[in-house]
């Protein structure tokens, strides 16, 4: 190659990989190409694929915009259409002399083609587009030494082209992957965070969607009567369709239950807006269960999902909820569904979730399954659902979900809870709530002070570190008391804490600060972060001892 | 939570300064015993006595308070003395190994002398 030919190539190198732009590149190709390869004309196409075409993209010459004007040309028609066709280079050194060539353009735009030279584009051997020039300048037609040093070119142009498409599609991915992380945020937003504060009712709500959206639904209400109404459904199908149906369904559904919230009811008459409005087989499996704060009595109604299972009030104790199993909703138009009832005895707490916990996949491609769930749940009953949760990140690793992931867990005893304005001054308020409630457990005046030590250090924390002293924050305490068990549960809404950043500190080490965590742990039997919350944190402190089973009414 | 200080000349320590928070000392009330006890380092006695007989409660960051007050008093050459804790508040100091690191007094009187 000679020494000129070769510092152009180099040239063109540089200044085709300047830019990701794609329209630039294309310019650059087509105008470095009429340079070196001293053209009258040049165009490229892209190939369209789907459409089995070829697309202009830049004109370059006398002719350039009409021919532009004509934009598509089928594949297997005239010189560039049969270059594209046979992914072989073709060199016509008169236009009018071979049968290939389509004279279309010439009649439109008065151009007269006379030697053409076209050549494949490959992008890791696939065919991305052709390169035309037309016309070498001066008259004579173009030779192969031409076609060797404009396939070099074109070798450049190829991976220059290539690399500005890619980037381009990493553009409108990233656009894309921005409106469905807005929409997670919306439907994030719909999910219940404020959920009603029932005394004897500890009422936990965790999920988790493996695409962005979900289409698990959850509902928590109070109802008029005191009771209170958990709905947990689960849409057949993931991501965005499951997640649309889903949102019309949890309208309906608040619509409904408005109306009528008795179970059986309720179900039937979603069913036949669902078995109405489904399409493509789309059907919802679900499980209503409306709970009496006074004595535990649970009204239940399943329609195709996950039996709920009873946790407590024991170490180990762990069942499912007989009830009977009904269709999922949207299978059949007419159906009948009654509710069925049940007990729950003190530090019994009731836990519904959908299947994505059970079908959860370790990197190894294991499931959770029911029995590892059973398993994790009765280990702990007061920490049931932020334990499974946990134990569901920790055997999925990182890995995308199978299913989204939904989990609430309705604890049935004594149970109190008050929020209070993340501010220093509530420390006081704080600990009198809590004092009583611990004294009243049956603690003497020592170990109390020491819970509300661990209760002190706990909150300060959240106004501290996870509010930044913003006094706009919220902090909710909930109190537990069952079994000999005293519960803390310190909730914020605040920015998601990483446990891994707590450390308590060197007793060696004498100074200011640090020794929180350290109280914290001291004092009570087991000390837990919960980050598995979609907005904010927990942290779950529980202490043995004293206390009856007697409920405060 | 209330805070009081008071200079008392010719004690066992010799010049004085007590310093009395009363009620529970956290996050809100601490900042105000810091600046008490700030006050005391700065009038150089040769010791400071913080009587916490009417403390109810003492959290970590009362303790890092005193923790702080007990190094510049080092620091400057005078004495500082925690007297008078309840139980409660002396489990606060034991939890976190800190009853060694400070001189303890059962009371003010004891601390004192006087």
């Amino acid at each position: 190659m000679p020494v000129n030919t070769f510092e152009q190539l180099l040239d063109a190198y540089a200044l085709l990989t300047s830019t990701l732009d794609l329209e630039a590149v294309l310019t650059q190709v087509l105008t470095k190409a009429g340079t070196i390869m001293q053209a009258e004309a040049s165009n490229v196409m892209l190939l369209d694929a789907e459409a089995g075409e070829l697309v202009y993209q830049v004109v370059l010459g006398k002719a350039g915009q009409r021919i532009k004007e004509q934009k598509r040309l089928k594949v297997g028609v005239g010189i560039a259409g049969w270059v594209a066709l046979h992914r072989k280079p073709l060199l016509v050194e008169d236009a009018y002399k071979d049968p290939r060539f389509f004279p279309g353009f010439d009649q439109k735009t008065g151009f007269r083609t006379k030697s053409v030279l076209c050549l494949p584009l490959f992008a890791k051997d696939q065919l991305i587009g052709v390169a035309e020039i037309i016309n070498k300048k001066g008259g004579a037609p173009f030779t192969p030494e031409d076609q060797a040093l404009f396939s070099r070119y074109c070798g450049i142009a190829a991976i220059a082209i290539d690399n500005a498409m890619l980037h381009r599609k990493a553009i409108e991915q990233d656009r894309l992957q921005y409106d469905m992380q807005i929409a997670e945020q919306i439907q994030l937003a719909s999910l219940p965070s404020d959920i009603p504060s029932i005394r004897n009712l500890r009422v936990e709500c965790r999920s988790i969607a493996c695409r962005y959206v979900a289409g698990d639904v959850i509902d928590i209400t109070r109802l008029p009567d005191g009771r209170l109404a958990v709905l947990v459904a689960d849409v057949s199908g993931k991501g965005v369709p499951a997640a649309l149906f889903a949102a019309k369904f949890s309208a309906d559904f608040e619509y409904l239950a408005r109306e009528d919230p008795e179970g059986g009811a309720l179900m039937a008459r979603l069913n036949a807006i669902v078995a109405r409005r489904s399409k493509r087989g789309i059907f919802i499996t679900a499980v209503y269960a409306v709970i009496d704060p006074a004595s535990g009595a649970v009204e239940l109604v399943n329609a195709g999902h996950l039996p709920p299972m009873i946790v407590g009030p024991r170490q180990g104790d762990c069942r499912a909820a007989a009830t009977p199993g009904y269709p999922p909703l949207g299978v059949a138009e007419d159906m009948t569904y009654k509710s069925a009832g049940l007990t729950l005895a003190p530090g019994e707490r009731i836990v519904l979730m959908t299947d994505g916990v059970w079908d959860a996949r370790s990197p190894d491609g294991d499931r959770l399954g029911p029995e590892k769930v059973r398993e994790i749940l009765s280990d702990n009953p007061e920490l049931a659902v932020p334990r499974l949760m946990k134990a569901v990140s920790r055997f999925t690793a990182g890995q995308a979900l199978a299913d989204d992931i939904t989990v609430v867990g309705v604890g049935y005893g004594d149970y109190e809870e008050r929020t209070f304005p993340a501010q220093t001054r509530s420390l006081a308020q704080a600990r009198k709530f809590v004092e009583k409630l611990a004294l009243a457990h049956g603690f003497d005046d020592r170990k109390t002070g020491a819970i509300l030590l661990a209760l002190t250090e706990a909150a300060s924390n959240i106004i501290k570190h996870t509010y930044n002293m913003d006094p706009y924050g919220r902090i909710r305490i909930g109190v537990g008391r069952n079994a000999g068990q005293f519960s803390l549960h310190i909730r914020d809404w605040g920015a998601r804490q990483d446990p891994g950043r707590f450390a308590s500190r060197d007793l060696t080490d004498i100074r200011p600060g640090g020794l929180g965590l350290r109280y914290m742990r001291a004092v009570m039997d087991v000390v837990e972060f919960d980050d598995r919350l979609w907005d904010g944190n927990e942290l779950h402190m529980l202490i043995q001892g004293k206390g009856s089973a007697k409920l405060c009414r | 939570m209330q805070v009081t200080a008071e200079i008392l000349e010719n004690t066992a320590l010799g010049r004085a300064a007590v310093v009395t928070p009363d009620g529970e000392v956290d996050m809100h009330e601490s900042p105000r015993l810091r600046s008490a006890l700030m006050d005391a380092i700065a009038g150089r006695p040769a010791a400071v006595v913080v009587d916490l007989a009417g403390v109810t409660f003492i959290d970590s960051s009362g303790v890092a308070t005193l923790v702080e007050a007990m190094k510049l008093a080092k620091a400057a050459g005078l004495t500082l003395v925690l007297a008078g804790m309840n139980d409660k508040v002396r489990d606060v100091f034991a939890l976190a190994r800190l009853d060694n690191f400070f001189r303890l007094a059962g009371s003010r009187r004891e601390a004192l002398g006087v």
